[in-house]
C-alpha cells in the first residue's frame, strides 16, 4: 500500500493521541529518572561518623570501680547526608571493646578476649558492650545530619560478668596510675537508614535487592567479633 | 522508482514511529517493574494493572500509527530489543552523574532478569493491541478493516 505523504485531517485527529501518550511516557521516564537517580545518590553520598566514650559512677574513693558502680558509654551515631532525600533511622547495631590491659601485661585472666595483631604486639580486646537500638525514631533532613545519642549502663545487676571484667580492667588501669578515661577502645558501628518516599515491599515474595534499594547501611570501624 | 523508494521510506518512518512508542512503553513499564519505590508513580511493589495498562494503550495507538497489519507486526517485534536497550540505558543512567548504583556489567542481566515476565507480555500484548489499533484506525478512516489486514 502507498500512502501519500500529507495526511488527511481525520488521521492528525489520530496523532493527537499518539503524541500525547508519548509525552506522557516521556514525562513519566523522565520523573522515574529523576527520582532512580537521587536514591542512588543516597547510596553513594551518605556518610557516618560515630564516636564513643565511657564514663565510670559512684567511684570508690581510691579511683576503682565498685560493685555497686556503673560503667555508662555514650555512643552517638551521626549520619550526613549531602542529598536531597530525607532518611530515617531504622537500626544502629554498636560494640565496644576496650583493650584489656591485665592480660597485655602477661596476667592470666579466664574471659573471652580477641587477639588483634597490630604490627608485632597482640593487643587484646574484650568486648564491654553489644547490641543494637532500632527505636530512635530519628530523621536525617536533606542535606543534614541526624545524630543518635546512645547512653548504656553498665553494672553489676545487668551483666555481673561483663561488669567483672571491666572492674579488672579498669582496677588495673588505677593500679597503673592511668586515668580510666585513656583505657583504650573500639568502636565498631553498623546502621541502616530508610529513604523518606521510597516505600518498603509489601509483599512476601519481593527481592532482596527491592529492600537494598530503599535502604542504606552505613559502617564505621571493624567487627572484631565476640 | 523515486516513488517506491519514497514510499519504502514512508514505511520505515511508519515502523519505526510506532516502535518508537512500544520501546518507550517497554522501557517504562520494565523500568517500573525493576524498581518500583523509585521511580513515578512510586509504589511499595509493582503494580501488575498499570504495567498492563500502560502496555496496551501504547500497543493500540502504535498500531493505530502503522499503515498496515504487516508494518504494526513489524513494529511490535522491532520495540522489543529497542525497548529493552532503553531500560538497560535507564537502569545505567545513575552511572552518568558518577554514581554506581550497581556493577556495570551485571546491569544487562540484571535488567534482563527482572524484567523477563514484561518483556514476554509486552509481545502478545503489542500483536493484540496491533490488531485493535488498526481496527480502530479503520474506524476513524471509515474504510474496511479486512482490507488492511494485507498490506
Amino acid at each position: 500500500m502507498i500512502r501519500s505523504g500529507t495526511r488527511a485531517p481525520v488521521e492528525w485527529r489520530l496523532e493527537i493521541p499518539f503524541v500525547a501518550t508519548l509525552i506522557v511516557l516521556l514525562v513519566f521516564m523522565g520523573l522515574s529518572v529523576a527520582n532512580y537517580v537521587s536514591v542512588a545518590q543516597v547510596h553513594g553520598s551518605a556518610r557516618v561518623e560515630a564516636t564513643a566514650s565511657i564514663g565510670y559512677l559512684g567511684l570508690d574513693s581510691n579511683g576503682t570501680l565498685p560493685r555497686n558502680g556503673t560503667a555508662r558509654a555514650w555512643i552517638n551515631v551521626t549520619v550526613a547526608n549531602p542529598t536531597s532525600r530525607s532518611l530515617q533511622y531504622d537500626t544502629v547495631i554498636y560494640k565496644i571493646w576496650m583493650e584489656d590491659l591485665p592480660r597485655e601485661a602477661g596476667f592470666a585472666v579466664v574471659r573471652k578476649d580477641v587477639p588483634v595483631q597490630n604490627g608485632s604486639v597482640i593487643r587484646w580486646l574484650y568486648l564491654a558492650y553489644s547490641g543494637s537500638n532500632t527505636s530512635s525514631g530519628v530523621s536525617v533532613p536533606a542535606f543534614g545530619a541526624g545524630t543518635v545519642p546512645l547512653v548504656l549502663d553498665l553494672t553489676e545487676g545487668l551483666d555481673p560478668y561483663t561488669f567483672a571484667a571491666v572492674q579488672n580492667i579498669t582496677g588495673f588501669a588505677v593500679s597503673q596510675g592511668r586515668s580510666l578515661t585513656t583505657i583504650p577502645l573500639e568502636l565498631f558501628i553498623l546502621t541502616s537508614l530508610f529513604i523518606d518516599g521510597a516505600p518498603q515491599p509489601q509483599s512476601p515474595t519481593a527481592a532482596l535487592y527491592l529492600t537494598d534499594v530503599v535502604r542504606i547501611v552505613l559502617g564505621q570501624g571493624k567487627d572484631y567479633g565476640a | 522508482m523515486v516513488r517506491e523508494l519514497s514510499a519504502k521510506f514512508h514505511e520505515v518512518m511508519r515502523v519505526l514511529r510506532s516502535a518508537c512508542i512500544l520501546a518507550l512503553a517497554l522501557a517504562y513499564t520494565a523500568f517500573y517493574s525493576i524498581f518500583p519505590s523509585a521511580t513515578f508513580p512510586v509504589s511499595s511493589d509493582a503494580s501488575f494493572v498499570w504495567i498492563l495498562l500502560v502496555l496496551a494503550v501504547a500497543s493500540v495507538l502504535g498500531g493505530i500509527e502503522t499503515g498496515n497489519l504487516k508494518e504494526a507486526v513489524l513494529s511490535a517485534v522491532v520495540a522489543l530489543p529497542l525497548g529493552y536497550a532503553v531500560v538497560v540505558l535507564l537502569v545505567f543512567s545513575p552511572a552518568f552523574a558518577g554514581l554506581y548504583f550497581l556493577e556495570l556489567s551485571v546491569v544487562p542481566f540484571f535488567v534482563a532478569r527482572y524484567t523477563f515476565l514484561v518483556l514476554a507480555l509486552s509481545l502478545p500484548l503489542n500483536l493484540a493491541g496491533a490488531v485493535a489499533g488498526q481496527f480502530l484506525r479503520d474506524r476513524f478512516r471509515g474504510g474496511r478493516f479486512a482490507d488492511r489486514l494485507g498490506g
